[in-house]
């Protein structure tokens, strides 16, 4: 079989198997500690998200409770207007 | 074995099988370092059913198919975004061609054979990294791939001539 390409594919893996092999950074073992220990912490976001939450839980649980109060107000005011029509009629 | 242990075991080779994929320093480095991450949280639950070194290996492989996954996944949205492009074939291009282990002088060359390399599929990829750059035999990484010696066979030859395809495209002398 013809080979008509120009690229010598064996000088090319020969280039590629005379690359020298690199020393990394001696900085990296403590960069990777790093990114271990930042793992463990629990991210600045989420901690805000939950205490919206809780704002809005306390917001929520403070308008039903001042709401319930009101309520009971418009109860009593409703007794106190039959009482009277009780008394008025007699 | 103690983590601190396979780390400095381990290192060099992790470092320069990603510099293989990512061909430059920062890039390389990010990976090694999420390479021991994931070999940190999960040392506990590695079984032994391969070598310590071939899961090292198949970690690293992954993570740097990830990292190279990402760069393309944001290089697709952001030229998409501007060109309405809906080309999915975005390929790996090393931002910043440093590879540390090759002479200044052959950096053209080497860039252009990079070039072909990152064009290739992601098994091909590694076949030629593992095989020719890695210089590993065929049995370890047969292994590494998860494949029989067969198919890696088959998968190097498909992966030397569409690598040989495209280096001519670049006119690769």
């Amino acid at each position: 079989m013809k080979n008509s390409s120009n690229t010598d594919m064996k000088q090319v893996f020969e280039q590629l198997a005379n690359m020298n092999k690199v020393e990394p950074s001696i900085n990296l073992y403590a960069q990777t500690l790093n990114k271990i220990q930042r793992q463990k912490i629990i991210p600045l976001f989420w901690v805000k998200v939950v205490a919206c939450l809780f704002i809005l839980f306390i917001g929520s649980e403070f308008y039903l409770t001042t709401n319930k109060n009101n309520t009971a107000k418009k109860d009593i005011s409703i007794i106190i207007y039959k009482t009277n029509n009780i008394l008025y009629d007699e | 074995m103690k983590f601190d242990e396979i780390y400095f075991e381990h290192h060099k080779i992790v470092f320069n099988l990603a510099l293989q994929y990512v061909q430059n320093i920062e890039d390389a480095e990010e990976i090694t370092q999420d390479v021991f991450v994931k070999v940190f949280d999960n040392l506990d639950s590695f079984k032994n059913q391969s070598s310590l070194k071939t899961w090292i290996y198949r970690i690293s492989i992954n993570q740097s198919l990830d990292f190279i996954k990402a760069q393309n996944s944001q290089k697709r949205n952001f030229l998409s975004s501007i060109f309405s492009l809906n080309d999915t074939k975005f390929k790996y291009e090393a931002t910043n061609f440093n590879h540390p282990g090759i002479e200044l002088e052959q950096k053209e060359a080497y860039q252009k054979i990079f070039e072909a390399i990152n064009q290739l599929s992601d098994h091909q990829k590694t076949a030629i990294i593992l095989l020719k750059i890695e210089d590993k035999s065929q049995a370890e990484t047969a292994e590494i791939m998860n494949l029989n010696v067969k198919a890696l066979e088959s998968l190097f030859q498909r992966a030397k001539k569409n690598l040989e395809i495209l280096l001519n495209q670049k006119g690769y002398k």
